[in-house]
């Protein structure tokens, strides 16, 4: 394996991390709050598709 | 929608102590799912089981309540469920009541008001054998009439009366239709409805209890000394004592273990894949980084399995009693006690223990000061600074300078804490004096059985947080300290050139009046995810070659002697009494205390602590002439 192959997969290896907490901190902390500012806006689909993506989250991992 | 899901669901409720967990235990064997309920971190236990005729059955084991007027989370959410006011949760078809067959009287008075709520109910009365054990004899019949639901005789722990109760939750669930399984009423907690109800259990009692219960022969004898003033007292320091006794000296070799399996882990790796940066995350990133936090499990198991032990044989609620004197005094609750002794062996299982204080000021006053017990992630990083920069020599009598110093770092933590509680409690959380009412259950010989399903889920949930939380933080850290690299022919650590090492330069200046330079601020970067990797990150550092624990602690001591000052070690060492370095901590504290801004506070503070403490201590040392 050379260098270069090594170095993509490590970083590819950051980069999931990354965006694995960046995705479950967003479903925790962040949907919500921006669900209810979309709502606000008058963005009525998106803010409920939204609020549909966080719920089935809660209901897969149940956590 | 899986199979598991659309399996009927039965719920087991009874006041605490009733021996709900070890039926659940028995009902369902191993085959159960511990989690929280959405949104608070409660825990939930589900589990799955067949009857004898073959109906496959979901078991929900519910947090003990006394009624259904919640006084604490854990009773809100068993209220909650019962009264399908859980939209996550499906409502469950039946309900089984575990009672405690020694406290008729209180477990009874749940039933009756359980009973308008959820008709579809059977009561399981438990712990039979220590009731007729204390002389008390039963009409059942009379009993079942009584209540008006079914009763069946149990003692979960030996797996007696399980078929019985099956087979009649099984006709509970075919007799009435399922749209009357939860009338879901909210119940009467007015005083003349919670007389009613106390009046009833004694009608339904007289008509069938044919002999009284007797005084537990040995309970009363052992409380005459366990809850003692001053032989229980004495007698509670010497449990405590032997519990840390066993926690470090026991532990040792299950941990050279650990460490030896990871060091295989990390030279396998380091043969099987040429050297590169996918080595370099693997061998100096993942396995170094899991390992230095899977090295202290041991610890943790032991530490739970005292717990544990203390709890199911009845002595937790007795230390917990003794204790409220002393706790009183700083405006914590009596049952602080015990997250505050979790938090010595790590403090996510000691603010996830706080969820037994009913009091919402005092819980919050506990997780604020649990970080500041010393946790055993701390131990690397003083056994390296003691051993480095404190003498070898025997002060008083048979104490050395090193031990002493270390018990003084566990005795600031404490007394830290006390002080931060008091002053939590007269300001921020004010609020009357917290007054303990605790049921002291009989003494039991506690059930291996539960004491093994206990202590492994609680294990499971130590290593998984190992492998999502430190794993992923391990990942980043690596990054961190080796990217970007540094250019050809540069003179000094790679480090200094990376993202960390220039975070390190940036911060030095607000280091430096505690004794810190760039090297020891580089180090504290990594070592916010956890204390423990302040020293693997110090070695990087300092460029020192080693190849297992010891050598690098050894080689890097000598490094360190040579390159700090007393001054700087001291300061270093208070550092670590009061420094929020652990994100898992913080993590844990967001969740239970649901509330950023504490979380915050929380940050705050101990890191103000930190920076006050080692200021004094540096600036201490260099008028003494350390520096």
């Amino acid at each position: 394996m050379t260098a270069q192959i090594q170095e993509i997969i490590a970083l590819a290896a950051v980069g999931g991390v990354a965006l694995y907490w960046s995705r479950r901190l967003f479903r925790a902390e962040l949907a919500l709050p921006l669900a209810r500012l979309l709502l606000r806006l008058g963005r009525v689909k998106w803010a409920f598709a939204l609020r549909a993506w966080v719920a089935v989250g809660r209901g897969r991992s149940k956590d | 929608m899986t199979e598991s899901v659309r399996l009927p669901l039965i719920a087991l409720a009874g006041n605490p102590n009733s021996g709900k967990t070890a039926l659940f235990n028995a009902l369902t064997g191993s085959r159960q799912k511990v989690a929280n309920y959405p949104g608070v971190t409660v825990e939930r236990r589900e589990g799955r089981l067949s009857t004898s005729s073959g109906k496959g059955l979901r078991v929900l084991d519910l947090p003990g309540v006394y009624s259904l007027d919640p006084q604490s989370p854990d009773e809100e959410v068993t209220r909650d469920v019962l009264l399908k006011r859980l939209p996550s949760e499906d409502a469950p078809e039946a309900l089984v009541v575990v009672v405690d067959a020694t406290a008729l009287e209180r477990s009874l008075a749940l039933v009756l008001e359980l009973k308008p709520v959820f008709p579809r109910m059977v009561v399981a009365l438990n712990m039979a054998d220590l009731a007729k054990a204390r002389g008390q004899e039963l009409d059942l019949q009379a009993l079942s009439k009584g209540l008006g639901v079914p009763v069946v005789c149990t003692v979960a722990t030996r797996g007696q009366g399980i078929i019985e109760l099956l087979a009649e939750v099984e006709r509970a669930l075919e007799a009435s239709p399922r749209a009357a399984a939860v009338a879901a009423a909210e119940p009467d907690h007015s005083v003349a409805a919670i007389s009613a109800r106390f009046a009833e259990v004694d009608r339904i009692l007289k008509a069938s209890r044919r002999h009284e219960l007797a005084p537990s022969f040995w309970t009363e004898r052992l409380d005459r000394v366990v809850v003692h003033p001053l032989w229980g007292s004495l007698l509670l320091g010497v449990v405590l004592a032997a519990v840390f006794e066993a926690v470090f000296t026991w532990a040792g070799p299950l941990q050279d273990l650990v460490d030896a399996l990871f060091a295989w882990l990390g030279e396998s790796a380091t043969a099987w894949l040429p050297a590169g940066p996918l080595q370099s995350l693997i061998v100096d990133g993942i396995i170094a980084g899991v390992g230095g936090v899977v090295i202290f499990l041991p610890q943790i198991v032991l530490l739970f399995l005292f717990i544990l032990l203390m709890e199911d044989s009845g002595y937790m609620a007795r230390a917990a009693f003794l204790m409220d004197r002393i706790m009183g005094r700083v405006g914590l609750h009596g049952r602080a006690f015990i997250p505050l002794l979790s938090s010595f062996a790590c403090a996510i299982p000691g603010i996830m223990a706080t969820r037994t204080i009913e009091n919402r000021r005092e819980r919050m006053a506990t997780m604020m000061v649990a970080p500041l017990m010393t946790c055993s992630a701390r131990l690397p990083v003083y056994a390296l600074l003691i051993a480095a920069f404190i003498p070898n020599r025997k002060v008083l009598g048979p104490f050395g300078l090193q031990g002493l110093t270390m018990f003084g770092l566990y005795a600031l933590g404490v007394v830290s804490a006390m002080a931060v509680a008091w002053t939590l409690r007269l300001t921020a959380l004010k609020g009357p004096q917290p007054h303990l009412l605790l049921e002291l259950p009989t003494y039991k010989l506690p059930a291996w059985r539960n004491v093994l399903m206990g202590l492994a889920q609680r294990s499971w949930m130590f290593v998984r947080r190992a492998g999502t939380i430190i794993l992923s933080l391990s990942i980043v850290i690596w990054f961190l300290a080796s990217y970007p690299k540094s250019p050809e022919g540069a003179p000094g650590p790679a480090i200094q050139y990376s993202y960390a090492g220039r975070i390190g330069h940036a911060v030095e200046p607000v280091f430096r009046p505690i004794g810190f330079d760039w090297r020891i601020s580089t180090g504290l970067i990594p070592g916010f995810a956890a204390r423990e990797v302040m020293v693997g990150a110090l070695a990087t550092v300092y460029a020192v070659e080693a190849e297992d624990e010891e050598k690098l602690q050894t080689a890097l001591g000598d490094r360190l002697a040579g390159s700090w000052s007393l001054a700087t070690a001291l300061a270093l060492l208070i550092w670590y009494v009061f420094a929020p370095q652990c994100l898992s901590t913080l993590a844990v504290a967001r969740r239970e205390t649901n509330s950023w801004a504490w979380t915050g506070f929380m940050l705050f503070y101990l890191t103000a602590l930190a920076y006050v403490g080692a200021f004094i201590a540096y600036q201490g040392a260099v008028l003494l002439g350390w520096g």
